[in-house]
């Protein structure tokens, strides 16, 4: 009894105690909060942190005292904005190099915050890279890629893969529909761009790719998954042919192996920065996202990863030998066309099922 | 299983009296796994029976049989990972014979050796195998200099290219499960045989063989299971006719979002693993791995299926026997000699050869990472152009890289300590008492190993964050815990199948209390399988990158965490570097607790 007796004011002793230490803390607590004022950012890794380190992470914090956290993610982050949104616990704010795509499809489930289009860096982007909740900072084409080793004359277009007597060697194509019946229909005739959905409204537009398909099913040596492998294959010379992502293709000829890329037909997709619904620190995440509409920023990454800048005054920046590799650069832009993420985003479940089908029957 | 549960009861007395109290000691593994696997992962599976409005609905399940795809994808995981469970077995087993009966100053020597594929991470030896097989690979380029072959061969990218892949990565586990149970085999008992006039050929298949049963037959289990998981190795190194299940699963959940959709995928490999699990408990019961007599008034309960495996394996192994006998005696024919002559260890030089050839496979694409380390170009090829110590600066004088790998052995070194604690105790109770349900029990066990780590990832994620666990060492170690704990828990059941049991009964008699006798007697037998339990446990750990990802949150990371991150354009020397370096603190571990031993025993 006496115990219980005394508890209470033990307790409350304490109580005081905490109170009062909290309150003489406060302001010490509330500027180091100020001063430590951070954001943590996921990034796909690899050449993208080393990148995004000089030409976002380190000048932000150096105008806005915001210190930056990179982290890595999986390759593809979508279940990792759908599990923290549902949780509301956030391992990051916001993310770097999400495939326009994703980023729709994210969108449409609601799982994204809004970012701040207002200002003149964001208007400077044309008006289709960017929306309520995505800006896209760069792209990635999707182009053919050979050894020049194995083919002094080159390859012209994707229609020479087909061609096995003109040119023969060993062949590599990415294990996924879409980019292959993209791949398949301008192979058969079909203009990229808008075409390409036309003809695949119909049935018969699906049964035209895979009956193309059809035709190279026997000549290709390796189908590829990670991108990675992709550069492993073409820089060792496993395949002759591999049509790839031109950063990809890029970083095996970088290296010194006897790669050469060609533009014609490629297609491009977009990559950019959005951030999770709710996100506790979505206003920082806002700013940030803002700086990465910058010229002059989105030319610092291109000296490290040969992704196209979205904002078009950035060119102004970059040196001509760089320029030339980028998916932006107008010469390249001009042979390539855009993948249509809303039309694959109503037919990617339909596409995959029926191209692993497809190449389950091989 | 109901009709087993019941039979068991009426077999075992000893439960009807005390029920599942006196089996106290299953307890912790049972809620670790409950409350860290059973409920997050039925939580996430759940949604496969809902549709988007949170209805039931079957729209998911209708949707994998409507087509062929599914079904034939899983029988292609079955057929590869029981391909690749033939290949350890039949590889494995004259290596871990070999270990067994070789003396001990070799055996830690070759276990090196064999355990080389463990250290390197499931990526980078994918990698690794790309060099050696490919078109410019290396084998090819022997292979034409040589003037054995005009063309390069097509060693990649088929079926074969995935099973020797996959082998090597599970070949250790099989290799290191078979030999605990070895090295409690009594060699007396041979000797005895021999005496009585056995030929070495019926004193293998007649003794030895039948008491290594239950290691091959764990070991099958292990490696049958962990290879229904893989996808990284068939997807580098094989066709798409190689595809497996657990990849459908992860394009499901990453690309598409369709998270009902994957958990029924996920559920279709769970329900037919343990449709294989049944099989094997119904033909080889599950005696052979828990060490349950099954003699005597079990005769009538046993299926015919089971009948059939006994009757079979019995005849089986004798007909082995003459066989190798007859060929033996051939042998001695023709070459003249008597059969007393010939030396104890038969024909030493034929096990010696196959064993030190499999060594050979399992530590040789670790060992063209070293060359590969100190390559001067930026990708892994073969031959390495020119010499550089550039992909070791970058390991060793970054933070990052440090902070990672101190975490990741950290992280496993928890992991091995929390899942032995947590799995000793449950199998010494499923192999040493009659447990009701005991093939539920140990199926229930099993299941972490078929999961696919981004569903138990993902499961984790939404229980842990409520707990405030995501971003937190011990979450991490809660999780890898689970996928550890089925390795624990059948090694070391394996060992205590031919653990004799009159040996603690008589510590009991001379006096020793329970702590004692465990201590004294029946730890110091089991070792061997103990530290086996622990090194797979700690291996599960430190090459684990999927719940990593989710779990460890934002800013420290792991080890295959950065691996990943770094091969991201290219796979570059430095996983070679820092592989390598594993290596080396892995050897220098070994031979110094061996050196320590050795010291300790002298002394």
């Amino acid at each position: 009894m006496i115990k219980n007796l005394h508890q209470p004011s033990r307790r409350t002793a304490i109580k005081t105690l905490v109170t009062g230490t909290a309150a003489l803390a406060l302001p010490a607590v509330w500027t180091r909060s100020f001063a430590a004022e951070s954001l943590t950012i996921s990034d796909p890794g690899g050449v993208y942190t080393t990148a995004w380190l000089e030409s976002y992470y380190k000048p932000f914090t150096k105008e806005t005292g915001i210190q930056i956290v990179p982290v890595v993610r999986r390759s593809n982050p979508a279940a990792e904005f759908k599990a923290q949104v549902e949780t509301r616990n956030y391992n990051w704010d916001l993310s770097g190099g999400v495939n326009s795509d994703v980023a729709d499809l994210l969108a449409s489930q609601n799982l994204l915050e809004k970012i701040d289009t207002t200002g003149d860096d964001m208007s400077a982007i044309p008006a289709e890279w960017k929306n309520d909740f995505y800006l896209s900072d760069s792209s990635v084409a999707f182009v053919l890629a050979y050894r020049s080793d194995h083919f002094k004359s080159g390859l012209n277009s994707f229609a020479d893969i087909w061609d096995v007597q003109k040119y023969p060697g060993r062949r590599a194509m990415r294990k996924l529909g879409r980019d292959m019946i993209e791949i398949a229909l301008r192979a058969d005739g079909v203009p990229g761009g808008p075409e390409i959905y036309q003809v695949l409204s119909t049935p018969a537009g699906w049964d035209r790719a895979f009956k193309k398909l059809d035709q190279l099913r026997k000549h290709v040596n390796v189908w590829w998954d990670s991108a990675a492998q992709s550069t492993q294959l073409l820089q060792n010379g496993e395949v002759d042919i591999c049509p790839t992502f031109n950063a990809r293709a890029q970083t095996a000829a970088d290296g010194g192996a006897p790669v050469a890329l060609n533009w014609n037909g490629g297609f491009y997709s977009l990559t950019g920065w959005c951030i999770p619904k709710n996100s506790p620190k979505a206003d920082l995440a806002r700013k940030f996202v803002k700086f990465c509409a910058r010229a002059d920023r989105q030319a610092a990454f291109t000296a490290k990863l040969p992704n196209g800048p979205s904002n078009p005054g950035a060119y102004k920046f970059i040196p001509k030998e760089v320029a030339v590799r980028l998916p932006t650069y107008e010469e390249n832009l001009k042979q390539t066309t855009r993948v249509d993420d809303v039309f694959w985003g109503k037919n990617k479940a339909m596409s995959d099922q029926r191209f692993n089908e497809w190449l389950l029957q091989g | 299983m109901n009709t087993r549960a019941a039979s068991e009861s009426r077999t075992g007395p000893s439960v009807l009296r005390h029920g599942w109290l006196r089996h106290w000691a299953l307890l912790p593994a049972i809620i670790v796994l409950a409350v860290v696997f059973v409920v997050p992962v039925v939580q996430l599976l759940w949604l496969s029976a809902v549709d988007g409005q949170g209805n039931l609905s079957l729209a998911h399940y209708t949707r994998l049989f409507e087509t062929p795809l599914y079904l034939r994808v899983l029988g292609s995981t079955f057929r590869i990972a029981a391909w690749t469970t033939l290949v350890c077995l039949l590889v494995g087993y004259p290596v871990a014979y070999l270990l067994a009966t070789a003396d001990m100053r070799f055996r830690s020597k070759l276990l090196i050796w064999v355990m080389m594929p463990f250290w390197t991470s499931v990526l980078v030896r994918s990698f690794a195998w790309m060099v050696i097989l490919g078109r410019r690979g290396m084998l090819n380029q022997w292979l034409q200099s040589l003037g054995i072959t005009d063309a390069p061969l097509e060693l990649m990218y088929n079926f074969a290219s995935v099973v020797v892949g996959m082998s090597h990565a599970l070949m250790p586990l099989a290799v290191l499960t078979m030999l605990a149970v070895m090295q409690n085999i009594d060699g007396n008992l041979g000797r005895a045989a021999g005496t009585l006039g056995a030929r070495g050929a019926h004193v293998f298949w007649r003794i030895y063989f039948p008491l290594s049963l239950p290691g091959v037959a764990a070991a099958g289990l292990l490696t049958f299971i962990s290879a229904l998981g893989f996808f990284i190795t068939p997807t580098l190194l094989g066709s798409p006719r190689e595809a497996m299940i657990a990849q459908i699963i992860v394009v499901q959940i990453d690309e598409m979002l369709n998270w009902g959709f994957a958990g029924a995928v996920a559920l279709l490999l769970l329900v037919a693993s343990i449709a294989v699990f049944y099989l094997f408990d119904r033909v080889l019961g599950m005696s052979a791995l828990t060490g349950e007599a099954r003699s005597g008034g079990d005769g009538k309960r046993s299926g015919l299926l089971s009948r059939a495996g006994a009757w079979f394996g019995r005849y089986s192994v004798a007909a082995m026997g003459w066989i190798c006998a007859w060929i033996g005696a051939g042998i001695d024919r023709l070459t003249g000699r008597a059969r007393h002559d010939r030396p104890r260890p038969t024909r030493r030089w034929a096990i010696w050869t196959v064993g030190l050839l499999a060594i050979f496979f399992l530590a040789a694409p670790s060992f063209f990472l070293v060359p590969i380390s100190f390559s001067g170009s930026n990708f892994f090829e073969w031959p390495p152009k020119g010499f550089s110590l550039q992909w070791y600066e970058t390991y060793l004088s970054s933070p990052v890289w440090q902070q990672a790998t101190i975490r990741s052995v950290l992280v496993g070194l928890c992991t091995a300590v929390v899942s032995l604690v947590i799995g000793v105790p449950a199998a010494f109770v499923l192999a040493r008492h009659q447990v009701r349900g005991k093939s539920g029990v140990m199926a229930f066990m099993l299941m972490p190993m078929v999961m696919p780590h981004i569903i138990v990832a993902l499961a984790l994620f939404y229980a842990f964050s409520k707990v405030g666990l995501v971003g937190t060492s011990v979450g991490l170690v809660l999780g890898h815990t689970v996928f550890a704990l089925p390795y624990v828990i059948v090694t070391v059941m394996a060992v205590l199948r031919n653990y004799d049991t009159r040996l603690d009964q008589a510590a009991y008699t001379l006096g020793a209390d329970k702590l004692t006798a465990f201590r004294r007697v029946t730890l110091p037998i089991i070792k061997t399988g103990v530290v086996t339990a622990f090194i797979f446990a700690f291996v599960k750990s430190f090459d684990e990158l999927t719940v990593a990802l989710f779990i460890s949150g934002g800013s420290s990371t792991t080890l295959p965490r950065q691996m990943w991150a770094d091969a991201l354009m290219n796979v570059s020397p430095t996983l070679a570097a820092v592989s390598s370096v594993i290596l080396l603190f892995v050897t220098l571990v070994i031979l110094l607790t061996e050196y320590l031993n050795k010291k300790g025993a002298r002394g």
